[in-house]
């Protein structure tokens, strides 16, 4: 009869012991927790071209880009919207240059990103600057768009005014959209 | 052995191995190690919420199309469960460029060899939302909590019938425990994120150098918010500027009166205030007036002319 009751002692500490872990396994990591959220629905990121404080137009895949003269030393500033239209997925958002060709060295030209308020007037994050050179990588913008917003940004193109020859360059400008946790 | 005896020997035998397999998986033991999925970028091939069981392999032989789990390059606190897409080698370094199924685009970051947790082995269809459920506040008290607590409550009546000096009153249930055993192991499965992403791209942008030699030329222009417009002097001598004007397509114009010089090579920017241009390095004309009815967003031109009117450049924005 003793060996039986120390057994059901002995039981009874186990239980406690492995309950006790579990929940302190469970509720101590709440980022494992938190990335049990399971995500399902449609992923999608679009992009518009237009200056107006609240587009609504947007296209889903590609647009044609920004075209014109420049000249050394100088900035053409133009506006860039990404709407994140996913069902229940929130962007991480960072952008690449790609296909860059032409007679201008990618070196001589600064592209600077910044996110800013919906009318354009204020800067609601850090400017992200690099020549085509440094865009060729993948560089985040820190921004995050949830699911169903979008977010304007400024995208100014600047040649070095040490350019003294004539001649283009040509490049597509990727952004992309991953998922935060 | 009767039966019966042998079908309690068998089932424990059983769940003992099931118990003890999931709380192996839950760690890295013998290479193997199993993570939740819990999105949908490696669709079709893995689904969400299924259950991905990884084995440790040396990064050298890893191979192209391969499903890898790494440890996510800018949050070493996630991992992420991938499709090499490309293999880049460099003397005895390997890293990987990874790309989810279901994704547009390569991953936007470079995976270490030394990052990767390991290579796909199985997948187990929606065994992770049940391991994820058990995380859970409702999970926990289902399968540990409630019991854990009744298997307690049964030895303390056992106890209690002993010391009584009668036969124990409830028999310790089998099932309960291992039902204990295996939610416990549950709550020790990581996550691995198979992360979904979009790209939306700016096609074709096209840039042409634009040096003129012989005149002012109007180089930047700000129409949302605070509008100016900058001048831009590529020619080799100072221009003096008293009297030009800039017009929109309202006719109003705008005139410099102030005996203001452009100097070779240089810039300036005019305004209605100086408080409308944020860079004080440079050089700004200040007049007072908004340039004719104020810029508009969408559809606008300003035209440049001399002391004399004549037409020296115009820049015009939208359809």
């Amino acid at each position: 009869m003793k060996f039986k009751i120390i057994l059901s002692l002995v039981l009874i500490s186990v239980l406690s012991a492995t309950a006790f872990a579990a929940s302190r396994a469970a509720f101590s990591s709440q980022v494992t927790l938190a990335a049990n959220t399971f995500s399902t629905g449609t992923v999608d990121l679009q992009i518009s071209k237009s200056t107006s404080s609240a587009p609504t137009a947007f296209t889903d895949v590609s647009i044609a880009g920004f075209t014109g003269n420049i000249l050394p030393g100088a900035t053409v500033s133009q506006t860039v919207w990404l709407k994140n239209t996913s069902d229940a997925v929130d962007f991480l958002i960072a952008a690449q240059a790609a296909s860059v060709s032409g007679a201008i060295a990618p070196a001589d030209v600064t592209v600077t990103l910044t996110p800013v308020s919906n009318d354009g007037l204020t800067n609601t994050g850090s400017p992200v600057i690099g020549t085509l050179s440094d865009w060729e990588s993948v560089l985040s913008l820190g921004s995050t768009i949830a699911h169903g917003a979008k977010q304007r940004y400024k995208m100014d193109v600047s040649l070095s005014g040490s350019v003294t020859t004539t001649g283009s360059i040509s490049f597509d400008f990727v952004f992309t959209g991953t998922q935060t946790p | 052995m009767s039966m019966k005896k042998f079908i309690t020997f068998f089932t424990t035998t059983c769940l003992i191995i099931v118990v003890a397999v999931l709380i192996l998986l839950s760690y890295k033991i013998g290479g193997m190690q199993a993570f939740i999925i819990t999105s949908g970028s490696m669709e079709p091939t893995i689904s969400t919420g299924s259950l991905a069981v990884v084995h440790t392999m040396y990064p050298s032989l890893l191979k192209q199309n391969d499903i890898i789990t790494f440890i996510r390059p800018d949050n070493v606190h996630e991992s992420i469960t991938h499709r090499i897409y490309r293999i880049l080698k460099k003397g005895s370094l390997t890293t990987f460029q990874t790309k989810g199924d279901a994704n547009k685009n390569v991953d936007p970051w470079i995976v270490a060899g030394g990052g990767v947790i390991g290579k796909e082995f199985f997948t187990i269809p929606c065994l992770g939302y049940i391991f994820a459920f058990a995380k859970t506040s409702i999970g926990l008290m289902l399968l540990v909590a409630l019991p854990a607590l009744l298997l307690i409550y049964n030895e303390i009546l056992t106890i209690f019938g002993l010391l009584k000096n009668n036969q124990k009153t409830a028999n310790p249930t089998q099932t309960l425990l291992f039902l204990v055993l295996i939610g416990s192991s549950f709550l020790f499965f990581p996550s691995s994120f198979a992360l979904v992403s979009d790209a939306a791209t700016l096609t074709h942008n096209q840039f042409t150098v634009d040096i003129p030699s012989s005149h002012i030329v109007i180089s930047n222009i700000s129409y949302v918010g605070d509008e100016w417009v900058e001048l831009y002097n590529p020619t080799d001598n100072d221009v003096d500027l008293k009297d030009w004007t800039l017009t929109n397509n309202s006719g109003n114009v705008v005139i410099i009166h102030a005996n203001k010089f452009i100097a070779a090579k240089g810039f300036v920017v005019v305004t209605k205030d100086h408080s409308f241009f944020h860079k004080p390095e440079v050089d700004i004309i200040e007049t007072g007036h908004t340039f004719g009815n104020g810029l508009d967003d969408f559809k606008d031109s300003v035209i440049l002319k001399d002391a004399a009117g004549v037409e020296i450049d115009r820049m015009s924005w939208g359809q």
